[in-house]
């Protein structure tokens, strides 16, 4: 078929690699011979979003697909798919994020009919409320693309309870095809539980060959003394294991099995409950339970608090009124200081510098710090959390001229940041996976970690342990950063 | 010149007693006290309410001059204490010298609906998304200051809110797991077709947001005062901005619950005619080993 017969043709400039084009026929094939779904496991940086959408045009050319559905996480990456969509590919045109509340599915059947689009793009979350409508059924759709996939694995903790599983509720059941594309650190145990799931799948999973390498320095954590916060955070932490202890010994003496990993749980009306008819627990246990449990879970505030430099909150806090903490909060921060320096010192030799914060108000501290230490104009330091709504913009703002960017866990997916010379790990991440997906985007570099001295030493030093090891394995070693975890 | 300013005490006399004992007597006609809202709960305890607010007021009177307050969306929209010592500020103004310093003072009690979940038994609410609401009290704040104003030209003009403004110290972010999981769990549940609209009420109720009052900020933008003192957005308590020459004070809360991580809290500010200090303080045991606090207070 010439390129003029095809409704679809890749952009001029784009050209795939041949690893690219063997993935694109393999995924051709599996689908074309019967199976319906297809995950797709490669390392960060090996294109998965342009091998599926070079299958995805296979397939319209094959006159074999009408429309697709492409699912992600979040509202920007699939505004980033679209765009690179329409860049890489004539012919696959997508719409974007339509949204239950504003577009009935109805209209977005019209849309794809009348204006011939390739398929809807849209967050799990939109497709969750047009579930939930049953907007949408499975002959709506010849194909199901799945991106940054994951999440779709079973949740861990109670903490990151957001995975993808919940939202896309009810997807198993379709029997049209899908394909799930996944980082290489995903590991082979987990994605064989997926593919049970979903039934009827193969797994093309592989490290590529021809693919530079990454290199990565992970170094030593730099240590911080400050005798008072690492005092401060082993008296939390004592506290935090004697509460839990304490709602431990109750739930055993009440014979309730479970929860003990992830007591917080207990604090849900729904949960609390069921809990209370099945085991009969009496109103003074639940209301014990409950207290300790909301003990707990401000213990654990506390600590990230002292321990991620959210002065602002604990100086607002009854906290600031006792005298040790009265103390600490008088001096500067001196991990702070001790980042300025490190920051000084990249600037100085005129490389850009990524510093990730595992929360929010950690992030706008820093700016603010550095900002105002380093005498920054605001075009130097780029800050960007998810409570931005352009990320994508802020973030091109850093790639262009910007010096110093200060993100929390956003750019974890789908986005890569080469122009980052340097990434400083400012607060241990929640999970060590995900921080690795993080670091993963700025495709090589230094890691340098921040800790004070003692209780966070030891968590940081494990953390570059593992970041060391499975940058190993990502580069040639057979298991997955989740073996570690 | 001392200025004394809480607010949600929810009727803990133990804890403003504690505020009252630390005081000191002689500095009494110098001082006056601001209440920004939530002195009692009238609708949880109906009978001892104007007791309760009755001995608050007589409590705080035995260390300060005056007493000024607004009253929260948990009192009476009709509070009123007999003396004149003690005013409310209620869609009022009010001009008074103390310690050689001039204060002309403007308050509007109650909180906006936006601003609190449904089902909470509140008794004083207004809807500022109803022109004639958010235009009446926008009327009374003005004409308030007017006549508190006329013919004086006072040190400081203070206005004293329950709800903070639309944007300042109004942020409702979930401080601790449970709320989250609250939040989710509605967020989460099913929507029935018939019971859509009162979902989509509650989801709005919430979702983390400001809950300032955006009448109180056009006020602001007309009247310019010195100092806004409010209340009612607990987990900003604390919280001190500034802009456009505005001092803003988020005091809340003198109450130990909801959070216990930011209640027990109070503001002094000392005013001289040449400016302002001030700091926020808590009731606590200051001088508890770190275990002890934490034992004690979490």
């Amino acid at each position: 078929m010439s390129a003029l017969e095809k409704k679809c043709n890749p952009s001029e400039s784009l050209e795939l690699r041949s690893y690219q084009v063997e993935l694109v026929k393999e995924i051709f094939g599996h689908l074309s011979g019967g199976k319906i779904n297809v995950f797709v496991s490669l390392p960060q940086g090996t294109g998965k979003t342009i091998i599926a959408l070079s299958a995805l045009c296979d397939l319209v050319n094959d006159n074999s697909l009408e429309s697709v559905l492409v699912l992600l996480p979040r509202k920007a990456l699939v505004d980033q798919w679209v765009d690179r969509a329409k860049e890489m590919y004539y012919g696959i045109s997508l719409l974007k994020n339509p949204t239950a509340s504003k577009m009935p599915a109805y209209e977005t059947r019209r849309w794809l009919k009348y204006l011939q689009s390739a398929g809807i793009a849209m967050t799990v979350q939109s497709f969750k409320n047009y579930m939930k409508k049953q907007s949408f059924k499975e002959q709506d759709f010849d194909l199901i693309i799945v991106d940054e996939a994951a999440d779709l694995v079973v949740a861990r903790d109670f903490i990151e309870g957001f995975r993808m599983s919940a939202y896309l509720r009810g997807l198993e059941k379709w029997r049209t095809r899908k394909i799930f594309l996944l980082p290489y650190h995903v590991s082979e145990k987990k994605i064989k539980e997926m593919m049970r799931k979903f039934g009827n799948s193969t797994l093309i999973r592989r490290q590529v060959e021809g693919v530079d390498a990454l290199q990565y320095t992970v170094k030593d954590p730099i240590t911080i003394p400050d005798p008072l916060v690492d005092q401060i955070a082993q008296v939390l932490d004592e506290k935090y294991r004697t509460i839990r202890t304490n709602v431990n010994r109750i739930l055993t003496k009440e014979g309730v099995e479970g929860f003990r990993e992830n007591l917080e749980t207990l604090l849900s009306p729904r949960t609390i409950d069921s809990v209370k008819k099945i085991y009969g627990l009496s109103e003074d246990n639940v209301q014990q339970i409950q207290t300790l449990i909301t003990k707990y879970v401000l213990v654990q505030h506390l600590k990230k608090w002292f321990l991620y430099s959210n002065r602002e909150e604990l100086a607002r806090s009854i906290l600031a009124s006792q005298y040790e903490v009265t103390q600490w909060l008088s001096h500067e921060d001196y991990k702070l200081n001790k980042l300025v320096e490190v920051v000084k010192n990249y600037i100085d030799q005129r490389k850009k510098v990524y510093i990730f914060a595992q929360y929010v108000a950690t992030a706008e501290l820093i700016t603010e710090y550095l900002t105002k230490r380093l005498n920054l104009k605001p075009r130097d330091i780029t800050i960007v959390t998810g409570l931005d709504e352009d990320q994508f913009s802020k973030l091109d703002g850093f790639k262009r001229y910007g010096s110093i960017l200060v993100s929390t866990p956003v750019f974890d997916k789908g986005t890569d940041i080469p122009q980052a010379d340097a990434i400083i790990v400012y607060t241990p991440p929640l999970s060590t996976e995900k921080l690795f997906q993080v670091v993963g985007r700025i495709r090589g570099g230094e890691v340098t970690l921040l800790a004070y001295q003692g209780y966070e030493e030891t968590i940081m030093e494990q953390v570059a342990e593992e970041l060391r090891r499975a940058f190993a394995e990502a580069t040639g070693g057979k298991f997955g950063i989740d073996s570690y975890l | 010149m001392e200025l004394i300013a809480i607010s949600d005490i929810y009727g803990k006399l133990d804890v403003l007693s504690d505020l009252v004992s630390r005081l000191n007597k002689s500095n009494k006609d110098q001082r006056i006290a601001i209440i920004a809202g939530d002195i009692a709960l009238q609708a949880s305890d109906p009978n001892n309410y104007q007791n309760t607010v009755s001995n608050i007021f007589a409590l705080l009177s035995t260390k300060c001059r005056m007493i000024f307050y607004v009253p929260g969306e948990y009192d009476s929209k009709d509070l009123s204490i007999q003396s004149e010592n003690i005013v409310n500020l209620d869609r009022r103004g009010y001009y008074v010298e103390v310690g050689g310093i001039s204060l002309a003072l403007v308050g509007v009690g109650g909180a906006p609906n936006h601003s609190i979940r449904e089902g909470e038994p509140t008794t004083y609410l207004w809807n500022e998304q109803i022109p004639i609401v958010s235009e009446g009290i926008d009327r009374d704040l003005k004409i308030s200051l007017e006549k508190a104003m006329l013919g004086h030209r006072p040190d400081y003009v203070i206005l004293v809110t329950h709800s903070p403004p639309y944007g300042v110290a109004d942020r409702s972010t979930p401080i601790t797991l449970r709320e989250a999981i609250i939040s989710e769990e509605i967020a989460l549940e099913e929507v029935e077709p018939k019971a859509k609209e009162e979902q989509e009420k509650k989801r709005v109720a919430v979702t983390p947001r400001r809950l300032g009052s955006r009448t109180i900020r056009e006020f602001l933008k007309y009247a310019k005062p010195d100092i806004h003192i409010f209340g009612h957005v607990h987990n900003q308590g604390g919280k001190v901005e500034e802009n456009e020459s505005i001092e803003f004070f988020n005091v809340s809360h003198l109450s130990p619950m909801p959070y216990k991580l930011t209640g027990r809290k109070f503001l002094t500010l000392n005013l001289t005619s040449s400016g302002f200090t001030y700091t926020f303080d808590s009731i606590v045991n200051k001088n508890m080993t770190f275990p002890d606090f934490l034992e004690t207070y979490l």
